[in-house]
């Protein structure tokens, strides 16, 4: 039994550092800022939940848990305001997006 | 009214499972100290901005949303791991688009708006009355937005159909 | 294992900090320092359980709230005082 929880929670570590470096890579990567910013969201959503929950299988059920749990909660509701607030005021401030498809209606609209 | 008194408890439970001192009077002082303090706080940001319209009913409701956002968050980082990773087969086609929204309440649009910037590959920029800019990496994650399922199910929480 | 986590860790916040060093925008630096912040925390949450002092917990959740604090009010700072490199490049 410890055998298992032990493994299962060396793979949430490790597939949490995996999507934290590509996060990383990601961020390197891509060529512009609201590219990144999506490379960004990756490891804030996906990488803290792996990680986190590979500690809390080490770490059984305590206080340390809940507290564990509230980073998660935290992390996940503070991340999109955070990210929503930076990527409106780069594009209020007039840093243009990159895009692939210019159709009509998207362009005409988003310069209103 | 119960938006304040929900307010109340979660706060208190908050503080004391953070506290872990269930029976020290000054510890619990200062606790009970802080709730009042956060409450009033609150309750002054909530008259400006009114967020209690459908508060409860999402509330209890959220139990049927999150797994599916958690379904929906996993596939999306795995698209986008792609384009990371293997960019020459998995080229990124940004777009932008106006969409309307059909969740109704304050509440409501900004769970939709936050729901939307939590999963990968998807971005709101603005939110106004009834319409959202939102940015999208993949044109397919822009598809599966325009299809509606994650604003129907929003909608849902609040009471729609 | 909570080492090599702690490694990996490590070399993402690295890689987050060199991009808040070549920008080029003023925003991919604030992208990046946010990330740093998040990761961060994972560090110090994964550092408390290598040292097996769980009170690293509490730090943690701390630098959560002022992490999201900070990068909330360097942006209204750049917003109300656009710097001058903000529109010009890319």
């Amino acid at each position: 039994m410890n055998f298992i929880i032990d493994a299962l929670s060396w793979a949430c570590l490790m597939l949490g550092c995996f999507l934290g470096i590509s996060g990383a890579i990601g961020i390197f990567r891509f060529d512009e800022f609201y590219s990144r910013a999506h490379a960004a969201s990756v490891t804030d959503t996906l990488c803290v939940l792996f990680i986190i929950s590979g500690l809390v299988l080490q770490s059984g059920f305590n206080l340390v848990t809940v507290k564990m749990i509230f980073i998660v909660v935290l992390l996940w509701l503070t991340s999109p305001v955070a990210s929503h607030a930076l990527i409106r005021s780069a594009y209020q401030t007039g840093l243009k997006p990159k895009l692939a498809i210019t159709r009509k209606e998207s362009s005409k609209r988003t310069q209103s | 009214m119960p938006y304040r008194y929900l307010l109340i408890i979660g706060l208190s439970i908050f503080w004391l499972l953070l506290s872990g001192y269930w029976t020290n009077p000054l510890i619990l002082g200062l606790g009970a100290a802080s709730v009042a303090l956060s409450t009033w706080i609150a309750m002054r940001i909530e008259k400006k901005y009114a967020f209690k319209d459908k508060g409860v009913s999402i509330l209890i409701r959220q139990h049927t949303f999150w797994p599916w956002l958690l379904l929906e968050i996993v596939k999306s980082n795995i698209a986008v791991l792609k384009c990371i990773w293997m960019p020459k087969t998995n080229p990124t086609s940004p777009i932008i688009r106006q969409l309307k929204m059909q969740p109704q309440s304050n509440i409501a649009r900004t769970l939709y708006a936050n729901a939307i910037t939590l999963t990968p590959g998807t971005v709101s920029i603005e939110v106004r009355d009834e319409e959202i800019l939102v940015y999208a990496l993949l044109e397919d994650a822009m598809k599966d937005l325009e299809d509606g399922e994650m604003g129907r199910r929003v909608h849902k929480l609040e009471g729609g159909n | 294992m909570f080492a090599v986590t702690c490694l990996a860790i490590l070399i993402v916040m690295g890689i987050a900090l060199a991009r808040a060093f070549i920008g080029p925008t003023v925003y991919d630096r604030i992208l990046a320092v946010n990330m740093f912040g998040t990761k961060t925390v994972l560090f110090i949450a994964v550092y408390g359980f290598l040292t097996e002092r769980p009170e690293f917990m509490d730090i943690a959740l701390v630098y959560a709230l002022i992490n999201f604090v900070g990068v909330i009010a360097v942006l209204k700072f750049v917003e109300r005082f656009p710097p001058p490199s903000a529109q010009s490049d890319e």
